[in-house]
């Protein structure tokens, strides 16, 4: 009985029942939005990272990163390449040489950290070789090819071709140099890693280290790069003395600013959710008040307070019912458009368009948000109405006839 | 007609001749040119200046070296620095600071460094390529030099040299094969750094340029000028002599 | 408006928590951003650096200047500067036993560097350093590589000015932790005097680093000094310039903070506009009957956009005054972030916090903003009463 009432009481008043099912939709909508929006966020920050650099899990020898000596290579590293290969978690690995030394030009000379990689394995792992604007990587089969950065180019005043000699301490710590010409120039996001990091042919780097097919480094790209954690974890126990690493044991700072703005999005969806309250709670109040009369007439003809309250909060049930998938329907279809093309940032700020690297989020959206986001709006709009319906009751029945 | 033909040939075949043994004189006049730097073993005294638009730095040092490989050289000049010695031994160089008693390698890391200061650097010091050994020589003129008569010799590092150099030009006398003048250049062909030899004198009882000048050419008003007021050469010394413990007792 | 009261205070709560909810976003977001920015910045450059003319592009020792007790003076004048610290900075070798690494070592003003980058508060042991200390302090990670602890011996090797061989040997005393691994395995601090001695500058410094409050007023600030500098041969350059890559996060933060802003907007124009909807047909009756005892509709809709954009005033005052006390508290105190990524920050120096920023255009900004919605929106009551049709209007 009270169903049928609360039912019609919403078809009576048309404009009001849709500002509070367009409020509802509206703070559902941008609840969900919010969560795609970081997802993309988190996602774009952790992918430039982990491509270009980091990748999801890394080797090395626990001495080597102390001191990057030559002589701490993984033991049976090859072996252990091929293994990973065969992984099934695995949708890429690589293995490298790598060594500190020094590049040297006519005129300048700069401290660096040496990538002897295999170009077809490496590059299936970083995205260095997409990010090459000058020259190609490792296109022919030159011997002594070097590929640098943009950065460490100008630093060193050379170009595309010209020729550089680096030097290093070998496997035996004797010094040991040798000339490399520029087959490419590459440029990243982070210009410290372009101006301290230079990749030469595997095989090059280890004739000249004497360490013959042993590897320094294996880098992993996973298939799904939300079971880092759980796959490193098996392959610390498999090879308990080797280090593995994930990146965010590789670069805490990474994971610490990603923590932090996870933690500051739950807050910006609570104070969201807290507009919407407030903004649902003042629209009922108004229309609870505008309804006074027709409250204090059930109440005279003998509707209990009780039933009154459960009337409205019904009406608030059933708004909200309506509200949720129509804000589900403007979610799916705002951030499925956007999760394609992508929100251009550059558009929102002069400056950033200034800096030459697109930057764009792509919102996405995940199953296990629907939910959570959904059950928080349901529950604020019911909640919004509660103040509303108490207020409701406090009419006496008399004084709001009278308002006739 | 046939003695004329006999003329041709002749002067052909003595042609032909003269031209291959040239190029071989090439690499063997750079050859005698390097021995003749490096001497056997030498004890030297020189004095070192550094000359930048804002200040200039003089420095005395005593030299002994054996071959190419070794040498050592202690700083007698200014007090602040006295005392403190180069070892270089094969391809390893160390330091030796008196203020701090300690004994230290140089990593790659400071090969490239400038040595005390000068325009020279330790890489250069330690010399990781050859002038004979990593470049195609060839003579392709002469020249007058402080007076001598020079062979200009261009020198074009082998592809597989640890050289950034892409031509290095080299003026040695005809008659004592002193290196009179060393043009470096980089691949653009631009010069970048000169060394020049000047005031030949007999010193120690050689015949050499007793001032040395390194002229790192696009950076104005700066250069490294080595000046040798005293050298004795062949003395015997042991390769014992160069060793880290030795480096302390040096003077 | 004052006719219902319950009404009128209804649609002021509602622009008053509009403009609450807008401001405490922005500033959390601004804020918290801000304070990772400073946790970067002040360690090494700080937010605007003087230095000698070409010293950024080749840091050589040689490129230092002289103390100078003018520029001094310029920069304790100078009311937006909070703090100001100045270093001689060089390249060595730290050496101990047959272990060798290339470092940063730097010396300082103890006290002034403490204001600016807080390192006292960085040390895990031994002791700070005093002015006229001839021991080091080394980053925790280069101590471990050195296997050395507090009082033992370090030796340090590079190049001083003017070509002089730089060497010496300190005793360590104490170890400081810092941020970001690079700084803890490659850094180390000297006091001034003892640098200067290494070194053999003399009375000189390689850079002036200054912390300032206000953001915002930062190219002014650069601009300044810039002036009141003239010919001296100096460099002014701000952390955006320094590190343009920490610059362009700044501006991906700023960014997405727009759109963070604009769906807030969005939810908070939708709960305005309900208000603003319920009241007017609430008051339909009441405009009903003056249409028809005379009063012109176009009067009618002023007067009622009038009222409203008075609530709205009224609210977005209210809502900015009233959360001012809160973001205060909130920035003195900042909100120590939960989570087992709060241990890891820890090891990491940098505060995981949310904190607000206090800086007043926030507040004007997001009211304005507010303000405009409110108005905007009011505006659609003219549209309503232009159409009622009063015999309706007097009978509902």
């Amino acid at each position: 009985m009270l169903f049928k009432i609360a039912w019609r009481n919403i078809w009576r008043n048309r404009i009001r029942s849709l500002v509070v099912i367009a409020s509802v939709a509206v703070g559902l909508f941008a609840g969900m939005f919010m969560m795609a929006f970081f997802l993309g966020l988190a996602k774009q920050e952790i992918d430039s990272t982990v491509e270009t650099q980091l990748s999801h899990i890394q080797f090395h020898n626990p001495a080597f990163i102390e001191d990057k000596d030559a002589n701490y290579i993984i033991e049976n590293g090859p072996a252990i390449l091929d293994i990973l290969k065969k992984n099934s978690n695995v949708k890429a690995v690589s293995g490298r040489v790598i060594t500190t030394g020094m590049i040297s030009s006519t005129s300048s000379a700069s401290g660096v950290e040496i990538h002897g990689i295999v170009p077809d394995e490496e590059s299936a792992v970083t995205s260095i070789s997409k990010n090459v604007i000058e020259g190609a990587y490792f296109n022919g089969a030159k011997m002594n090819e070097i590929v640098i950065g943009k950065k460490l180019a100008e630093k060193l005043g050379v170009k595309l071709h010209n020729k550089i000699v680096l030097t290093f301490q070998s496997k035996s710590g004797d010094l040991t140099a040798g000339s490399f010409r520029i087959a490419g120039i590459f440029r990243s996001r982070n210009s410290a890693f372009d101006q301290t990091t230079v990749f030469t042919r595997f095989d090059d780097l280890a004739g000249l280290l004497g360490t013959g097919n042993g590897l320094h480094e294996i880098a992993i790209i996973l298939k799904d790069g939300q079971k880092t954690t759980q796959v490193a974890k098996e392959l610390k126990k498999k090879y308990p003395l080797l280090l593995v690493q994930t990146w965010t044991e590789l670069s805490p700072q990474m994971a610490l600013l990603t923590g932090i703005m996870d933690q500051v999005m739950y807050v910006i969806i609570g104070i969201i959710l807290l507009a919407l309250m407030f903004g649902i709670i003042n629209t009922m109040l108004m229309a609870v008040l505008e309804r006074q009369r027709e409250f204090g007439m059930l109440m005279a003809i003998g509707m209990n307070k009780p039933r009154v309250f459960f009337m409205i909060l019904l009406e608030s049930v059933m708004l909200t019912c309506a509200g949720i998938p129509a804000g589900i329907l403007l979610t799916i279809i705002t951030v499925g458009s956007l999760a394609r093309h992508g929100i251009d940032l550059s558009a929102f700020s002069q400056a950033l368009s200034q800096f030459g690297f697109s930057n764009i989020v792509y919102p996405e959206l995940q199953h296990s948000m629907f939910l959570p986001v959904t059950l928080m709006t349901a529950f604020t709009a019911v909640l919004s109405a509660i103040y509303p319906a108490i207020k409701a009751l406090q009419f006496k029945p008399a004084e709001a006839i009278h308002k006739i | 007609m046939k003695t004329t033909l006999n003329i041709f040939l002749t002067t052909g075949a003595l042609l032909l001749i003269s031209t291959f043994a040239h190029a071989q004189d090439a690499k063997q006049i750079v050859t005698k040119a390097e021995d003749n730097v490096r001497g056997l073993s030498s004890v030297v005294d020189m004095t070192i200046q550094v000359k930048r638009p804002a200040w200039t730095r003089t420095m005395t040092v005593k030299a002994w070296s054996k071959g190419e490989q070794y040498s050592l050289m202690v700083v007698t000049a200014p007090a602040k620095d006295a005392g403190t010695v180069f070892l270089k031994r094969v391809k390893e160089i160390w330091n030796w600071l008196p203020n701090i008693e300690r004994v230290v390698k140089l990593p790659p890391s400071m090969m490239a460094q400038s040595w005390m200061g000068t325009d020279l650097t330790n890489d250069d010091l330690v010399k990781a390529s050859s002038r004979i050994d990593d470049y195609k020589h060839k003579i392709v003129g002469d020249s007058v030099i402080e007076g001598r008569k020079c062979w200009k010799i261009e020198m074009i590092p082998l592809p597989s040299a640890a050289v950034v150099w892409s031509k290095v030009n080299m003026w040695v006398d005809q008659k004592d094969y002193l290196e009179l003048r060393l043009e470096f250049y980089d691949e653009d062909n631009k010069l970048v750094n000169v060394m020049q030899g000047s005031d030949i004198r007999t010193i120690g009882g050689r015949v050499m340029p007793i001032k040395l000048e390194m002229i790192p050419v696009e950076k104005k008003g700066q250069e490294t000028i080595i000046t040798y007021n005293n050298a004795t050469f062949n003395q015997p010394i042991s390769v014992d002599f160069f060793t880290t413990q030795n480096m302390k007792k040096a003077k | 408006m004052w006719r219902s009261r319950r009404r009128t205070l209804i649609t002021i709560s509602s622009i008053f928590f509009a403009v609450i909810f807008a401001i405490l976003m922005r500033v959390t977001l601004i804020g918290t951003f801000e304070r990772l920015i400073n946790d970067a910045v002040s360690l090494s450059n700080g937010y605007i650096q003087v230095h000698h003319s070409g010293y950024w592009e080749n840091r050589s020792v040689d490129s230092t200047f002289e103390e100078s007790p003018k520029l001094a003076a310029i920069l304790n004048h100078e009311k937006e500067i909070t703090a100001w610290t100045s270093r001689l900075e060089s390249f060595a070798l730290a050496s101990s036993g047959d272990r060798t690494k290339g470092i940063m070592v730097t010396g300082i003003d103890p006290g002034k560097e403490n204001s600016v980058s807080h390192l006292s508060n960085k040390m895990i042991s031994g002791k700070y350093l005093t002015y006229n200390d001839k021991g080091i302090i080394l980053g925790e990670g280069l101590a471990a590589y050195l296997k050395l602890k507090v009082n033992d011996t370090v030796v340090l090797i590079g190049q001083g000015y003017q070509g002089n061989m730089a060497s010496g040997k300190y005793a360590i005393r104490g170890i400081a932790k810092l941020g970001i691994p690079e700084m803890n395995k490659g850094m180390a601090w000297l006091s001034m005097p003892t640098a200067r001695d290494l070194l053999s500058t003399g009375a000189r410094f390689t850079s002036i680093s200054l912390l300032t409050d206000d953001q915002d007023k930062l190219d002014g600030l650069k601009q300044s000094i810039v002036s009141q500098t003239r010919g001296a041969g100096y460099e002014v350059m701000t952390w955006k310039e320094m590190l343009p890559e920490l610059d362009q996060l700044f501006q991906a933060k700023m960014a997405q903070n727009v759109i963070m802003s604009g769906v807030l907007y969005l939810v908070i124009a939708f709960g305005i506009f309900g208000t603003i909807l319920m009241m007017l047909n609430e008051r339909l009756h009441e405009f009903g009957i003056l249409v028809a005892i005379g009063m012109k509709k176009g009067l009618l809709s002023g007067v009622v956009v009038l009222e409203m954009v008075l609530m709205s005033v009224v609210g977005t005052f209210l809502g900015m005054v009233c959360i001012y006390p809160l973001v205060l508290y909130y920035h003195k105190h900042p909100i120590a972030l939960k989570g087992n990524m709060a241990k890891s920050s820890e090891l990491y120096n940098i505060e995981p916090v949310l904190t607000m920023s206090t800086h007043i255009s926030h507040f004007i900004i997001q009211g304005y903003v507010v303000l405009m919605i409110a108005v905007l929106l009011s505006l659609y009551a003219i549209f309503k009463i232009h159409k009622i049709k009063v015999i309706e209007a007097i009978n509902s």
